[in-house]
Formats: C-alpha cells, sequence, structure tokens
C-alpha cells in the first residue's frame, strides 16, 4: 500500500511516495541521488552510507520508510566539481580515489564524524570510516585526506 | 518483504501493544536484521523509535536503558561507562561498525536472540533485568531466565534493560572474530568480586559456540579461590566439560574449545594481575 514520507534531502524539503518494503537506497536512487552506490547489498560495503539525521548509515538495509520526517544529506549535497567540500579536495590532493566507487560513501562517514568531532585522532578516523571497504586504494591515504581535511577546516594550513 | 504492507508510526506505547496483536506483525527499530532476513510472512511493521524508549537513568546503583537506545549513544554515554567499570562501553564498540552501530538497538540485539549479537553475556555476566510489556501488564525478567527460554512472546516489547553498576567488581568481556567487522567465533563476559585475593560471586557468560548462558560449573569452581594459587589448567578443562558446543562450519568445535580456553585464561591472568595492585 502506497504511502508517502517526509523528508528533507540536502536540504530541499521532499514528500515522497513509496511502498512500504522498498528499500531507501532504491528511493534515493529513484529521485535522482546516484551518488549513493548499490555494493554488497546487505549491510556490509558501506558504498550506500548516507548521512541521516546527523549520524552515517547504511541505505540498503534501512527501508525508506525508517526514514520519515529525517534530515538526509547525500554526496550531491556536500560539494560541486568547481567548489568541492575540503574533504573531497583532500581526497584528490592525497591520491586516495581509484576505481572510487566506494568514495561518495566514505566522504558521508567522514563528513558526519569532523561534523561533531572538528579534532579527531587517527583512531577516531579509523573508526569512523570502518564501516567503509575500499579494495583500490587502501586506507591510509584516505585516513590522511581526512585528518587534513579536518585541520583546513579549522582553518589551519596542511 | 514481499508481504508487508503496512507501516505504523504509533505515538504511545498503548498503540503499539494495539498493533502488536494482529497477526503477522513485527516490532522495527534499527530494522538491520528485519532487512537482511527478507522475512516474507511480516505483513505490519510497527517503528518504536519515536516514543522516546531510548533514555539512560542513573537509579540508585542501577542503570535503566531504554530498549530504542542506539549502540553510539550507548558508547558515548558517560553513565554507561559506570556500569561494571566499562564492560557494557567495550562490548558496544566491538559490534559491527559505524553505520551499523548508528541503527543498531540494545533491544533489537536480545529481542531476536541471533548467536551472534554481543550484548546478551554482558546481560548474563552482569545479572541485568529486562523490562517487558504487554496488553495484560509490565514484567521484570532476568537475563539468566529471558535467555533459557529464548523469546518474546506475541504482543510483547521490551522497554528498557536495568544494569547493576557492581562498581565492587572486576569485569570483563572478550569477543573473537577474524576481521573487526566479522561475526563473532565466540563471546564471552566475566564479573567477580576480589577479596583477599579471592574469587568471590564469579558470574561466567558463553555465547556464539553455545546457547547464550551462564557456565555454573565453572563458576562453583572458582568460588572462593585464591586467585595466586588457582589451576588454570583445571579451571580451563572443567570449562570445556562444561559447554555443549554447537555445530558452526567454519571451524571444527576442538578448534572452538581452545579458543573458549585461552580467552578465559586471559580473562582470568588480567583478574589476577589486577589484584596485586
Amino acid at each position: 500500500m502506497m504511502r508517502e514520507i517526509n523528508v528533507t534531502i540536502n536540504g530541499e524539503a521532499k514528500v515522497l511516495t513509496i511502498e512500504p518494503n522498498e528499500l531507501l537506497i532504491d528511493i534515493l536512487r529513484r529521485e535522482g541521488y546516484k551518488g549513493v552506490k548499490r555494493g554488497c547489498d546487505e549491510g556490509t560495503c558501506g558504498s550506500c552510507t548516507i548521512i541521516l539525521n546527523g549520524r552515517a548509515v547504511k541505505t540498503c538495509i534501512l527501508l525508506a520508510a525508517q526514514a520519515h520526517k529525517s534530515s538526509i544529506t547525500t554526496i550531491e549535497g556536500i560539494g560541486t566539481r568547481d567548489n568541492p567540500h575540503p574533504l573531497q579536495q583532500a581526497f584528490v590532493d592525497e591520491g586516495t580515489v581509484q576505481c572510487g566507487f566506494c568514495i561518495p560513501g566514505i566522504l558521508l562517514s567522514a563528513k558526519a564524524l569532523l561534523d561533531r568531532n572538528p579534532s579527531p585522532t587517527k583512531d577516531d578516523v579509523k573508526i569512523a570510516l570502518d564501516g567503509n571497504l575500499c579494495r583500490c586504494t587502501g586506507y591510509s591515504g584516505q585516513i590522511k585526506a581526512v585528518l587534513k581535511a579536518a585541520s583546513v577546516m579549522r582553518g589551519g594550513t596542511t | 518483504m514481499n508481504q508487508l504492507q503496512k507501516y505504523f508510526y504509533p505515538s504511545s506505547l498503548e498503540e503499539v501493544l494495539n498493533l502488536l496483536t494482529k497477526e503477522s506483525t513485527e516490532i522495527i527499530a534499527g530494522g538491520t536484521h528485519i532487512n537482511i532476513a527478507k522475512n516474507q510472512s511480516i505483513i505490519r511493521l510497527v517503528d518504536i523509535t519515536r516514543l522516546g524508549l531510548n533514555s539512560i537513568k542513573k537509579e540508585h546503583q542501577t542503570v535503566r536503558i531504554g530498549s530504542t537506545t542506539t549502540i553510539t549513544e550507548m558508547i558515548e554515554s558517560l553513565i554507561i561507562r559506570e556500569i561494571g567499570n566499562g564492560i557494557l562501553t567495550k562490548a558496544c564498540q566491538l559490534i559491527g561498525d559505524t553505520p551499523l552501530r548508528n541503527v543498531i538497538t540494545l533491544g533489537g540485539n536480545i529481542a531476536r536472540t541471533y548467536p551472534w549479537v554481543g550484548l546478551p553475556v554482558v546481560l548474563l555476566a552482569l545479572n541485568a533485568e529486562i523490562v517487558i510489556m504487554a496488553q495484560g501488564g509490565t514484567r521484570k525478567v532476568s537475563a539468566i531466565e529471558y535467555f533459557k527460554g529464548g523469546k518474546l512472546m506475541r504482543g510483547e516489547i521490551i522497554t528498557e534493560v536495568i544494569f547493576p553498576i557492581k562498581e565492587d567488581y572486576f569485569c570483563l568481556y572478550e569477543k573473537f572474530s577474524l576481521t573487526t567487522v566479522d561475526y563473532s567465533w565466540l563471546t564471552m563476559a566475566f564479573a567477580a568480586k576480589k577479596e583477599n585475593g579471592r574469587i568471590v560471586d564469579p558470574h561466567l557468560a558463553v555465547s556464539r559456540i553455545t546457547k547464550a548462558q551462564r557456565i555454573t560449573q565453572a563458576e562453583e569452581l572458582l568460588q572462593g579461590k585464591l586467585l595466586s594459587a588457582l589451576d588454570l589448567n583445571e579451571v580451563i578443562s572443567k570449562l570445556k566439560q562444561s559447554v555443549k558446543v554447537v555445530a558452526d562450519y567454519r571451524s571444527s568445535k576442538d578448534y572452538r574449545l581452545h579458543l573458549l580456553g585461552v580467552l578465559f585464561k586471559r580473562i582470568l591472568i588480567e583478574m589476577s594481575q589486577e589484584a596485586d595492585q
């Protein structure tokens, strides 16, 4: 039975019509947020990660109905090619991207961390990224990039 | 969940209990296992995450934690760090990964007794109480009784768990898995008092290699024993005899029994070192 949910996606209020058994990943991709990537489809790899009410979550194991009256941030909401988010710029500078499929999820996990903790330790970053698998470049560059972006966002030099 | 037709957002517990009387109706909070299980028999889901059941309150020598408190909220809570000298916080930190901890709830970890979940052994070792509500009224069940019987009955909901703080107990949680985000191979929790170098009131709980339970034979052997004169081999051999290991295609029973012995030996050595201080 169709029903409506109210969500705010990247700051824009939306009313979405969903079936109760539809997953959040499917609804977001249908709405055009293709940065939400389908990987394992069972809550392991983290490529479908978004920020839901300030917390990183995996959309392939959430029902869309669970997001009713929630605020969602996807990769489309944090930066553009011309005006990248400091995290995106740091990922480019550190050469952390190869195939790129896992990167939107990793950036959102990292953003959820920095929104709460602007001065994370290396261990804080490792814990925040522990739900996101990368099979190309590995994690050391990503961790370095997150710490660098945190420093830039605090107004420091790199 | 092809059969799923309705998703409810009740605004009170009364409404939840009323909805739960209908057939093919399940509770959803974090939803991780309902969504993974692709359960074909569920027709109605009742979302209990909007009822304020996520409070953490200290009351006398206990902490009452609402059932929809997420694992992340539990890790961040300073009050919860007081429980068993941080044993619950540590067990929470070892669950899944960050995005999963952000949605998994305390209640979900114990409502369906999946073998790989982490918290049942902590509830057992600390003698926690589970508060269960139904239309007929509210009942409090000890963790031992709850995990023995296994399941919630139809129409019931876990509203909170009451943890004793046990600040004068030595408490330790151990989880073994191949990677930090793998399903556990074994979980174990131990709580005991140290009095003049002796073990007093030991509680040992084990899960995953067996149904979540206390190992009373090992507890009886340890009761009153001097830590410095403990025959570790005797204790470990008794422990191995007392645990009925369930089948698991990933490793042999011998391997998992050996693992059980190694992890418990570590706990006892750590406790004896702490007693020396």
